[in-house]
């Protein structure tokens, strides 16, 4: 009884650190910075006193790898160098955000310890992905190219590396390079994908949702869907969307696994109602549609579109539309 | 929001726990401080429910790994950060400014050899802002600086065969651009 209840604690225990590194992800970048520019100048008065005591080897390795998580990869990766014990901490490190703004490097990744992924920027031809079974989480930002049709391939196949992902947050111009290798023929599915996030602006390319419908198709288990739409000067907003029109083949996650869909961001024109009313008829068991308004000043027949959008029909019985007005783009 | 007069100011409530240090140091701590740290509460959630008649507070918790010093530490800091929640409940941007402000001024009177234990005792009490906190202190320390300067400021020693380090720096050249003067 005792030991189950202590493996019982333990596994609890990591999904609990799971949660955490992920919570600590989001914060990451935001606190960083502030703070410790005092802890290095107590360590110059400090050094004179007493000199070369080893402040740091009594901390044990798992200590160590949660130290070197809050630093970026280089300074991580160069703790390398500091002696024979640290050498191979920065690979245990179980969250890798790596920013290639350039084709300057080319990256090899063979980390199979890696939970969490965060990458942005250019993806190079001789960019080598193993195979990343680990990996639940994952944010993906990729840059635009010109060659569009070849680096959309290797998109995909970088994507493919993530197979075991749990929950995903892609930028809008991701999945629109994703959609120009739409006939990819080894598109990877997403069997475990159980939240999606899509971040940018949906509606400044006429084709971000077919895009993102496209992805859908690739996650058959996803629950929960989340568009975080920002607003960019020359979006399509106000014309019609051909690609909105078009018949909806539903996904299979809409009608048997999608709960709750997100939408922030929301202007309350034309083309968004219609694409919420399409995901409130497609999506047969879902519970909540929470929309959150961009409080521009332009919205003041908001009791209208709150109306409208309430109308709507629902194939899912259970179905709430929430509304949050808190929203400022 | 709505349920503010759940959670009443940590600091008025009265309820006191005593914890007993490594060092034989006795600590009575508010309740509310206590159950930050997640193996305290763990400890005295198990007692509750095996001896459900005690209501009183009397419970003494012994903490073995930790010593007086660094518990001392962690309690200014829990109740610091319990008032700061409290005195910002609705206003979750105002609370971040005051943190971030009261860790600023915390960590001048904190020395780098001290980190350590500090760290530890945060890991072992499990209590994770205070660990998080103190983990992003050794790491922005030592952010962007050189392997020398690191390797001074954590006291450490090269133990790599002749050849070896230059061959690690050469494979890792890349992440040595650009790091401050030391």
């Amino acid at each position: 009884m005792k030991r189950q209840r202590i493996e019982t604690e333990a596994r609890e225990r990591r999904e609990r650190q799971r949660i955490e590194r992920v919570e600590r992800a989001e914060g990451r970048n935001v606190s960083s910075e502030t703070c410790l520019s005092s802890v290095r100048q107590n360590a110059h008065a400090q050094t004179n006193a007493d000199d070369n005591k080893d402040i740091i080897s009594s901390l044990p390795d798992s200590l160590l790898t949660h130290i070197l998580s809050f630093l970026s990869i280089r300074d991580s990766v160069s703790t390398s160098i500091l002696s024979s014990r640290w050498r191979p901490l920065w690979a245990l490190v179980p969250f890798l955000n790596l920013n290639q703004p350039s084709s300057k490097y080319i990256f090899k990744i063979h980390t199979p310890a890696l939970e969490y992924f965060h990458f942005s920027g250019y993806l190079n031809g001789d960019d080598v992905l193993e195979n990343l079974p680990n990996v639940v989480e994952s944010v993906i930002q990729i840059e635009d190219c010109d060659s569009i049709n070849d680096y959309a391939k290797r998109v995909w196949d970088f994507m493919g590396k993530l197979c075991n992902v749990i929950s995903m947050e892609l930028s809008i111009v991701t999945a629109q390079i994703l959609c120009h290798g739409s006939n990819h023929e080894d598109r990877p599915t997403f069997h475990y994908l159980s939240s999606l996030k899509f971040c940018g602006s949906i509606w400044f390319e006429w084709y971000a949702w077919h895009a993102v419908r496209l992805l859908l198709c690739q996650a058959p288990k996803l629950q929960k869907l989340n568009i975080e739409h920002s607003f960019l000067l020359g979006s399509n907003l106000n014309k019609p969307n051909p690609f909105l029109e078009e018949p909806l083949d539903v996904p299979e996650c809409m009608s048997s696994h999608l709960t709750t869909c997100l939408y922030r961001g929301f202007g309350g024109y034309e083309i968004e109602m219609e694409l919420v009313r399409q995901i409130l008829r497609a999506a047969r068991v879902l519970q909540t549609m929470k929309i959150t308004i961009c409080s521009i000043p332009k919205l003041k027949n908001r009791p209208r579109f709150h109306k409208g959008l309430s109308k709507f029909h629902r194939s899912s019985q259970n179905c709430q539309i929430v509304f949050d007005n808190g929203y400022f783009a | 929001m709505s349920n503010q007069s759940e959670s009443p100011n940590p600091t008025s409530s009265s309820n006191k726990i005593t914890l007993k240090t490594s060092d034989n140091e006795v600590f009575e701590v508010e309740e509310a401080v206590a159950m930050k740290f997640c193996t305290v509460k763990q400890y005295f959630d198990d007692e509750n429910n095996n001896n459900v008649t005690s209501g009183t507070s009397t419970t003494l918790i012994p903490l073995p790994n930790v010593e007086s010093h660094p518990l001392a530490i962690l309690i200014t800091y829990c109740k610091k950060h319990l008032e700061i929640k409290a005195n910002n409940a609705d206003n979750k941007k105002e609370m971040e400014i005051d943190m971030e402000h009261y860790e600023r001024e915390f960590l001048k009177n904190v020395m780098p050899q001290e980190l350590t234990e500090l760290i530890l005792a945060a890991n072992y009490l499990n209590f994770k802002e205070a660990l998080d906190f103190f983990c992003r202190a050794v790491a922005s320390a030592i952010q962007n600086k050189s392997v020398e300067y690191v390797r001074k400021f954590f006291g450490l020693e090269s133990d790599f065969k002749p050849g070896e380090e230059e061959k690690l720096r050469e494979e890792f050249a890349w992440s040595f651009e650009g790091v401050d003067e030391d």
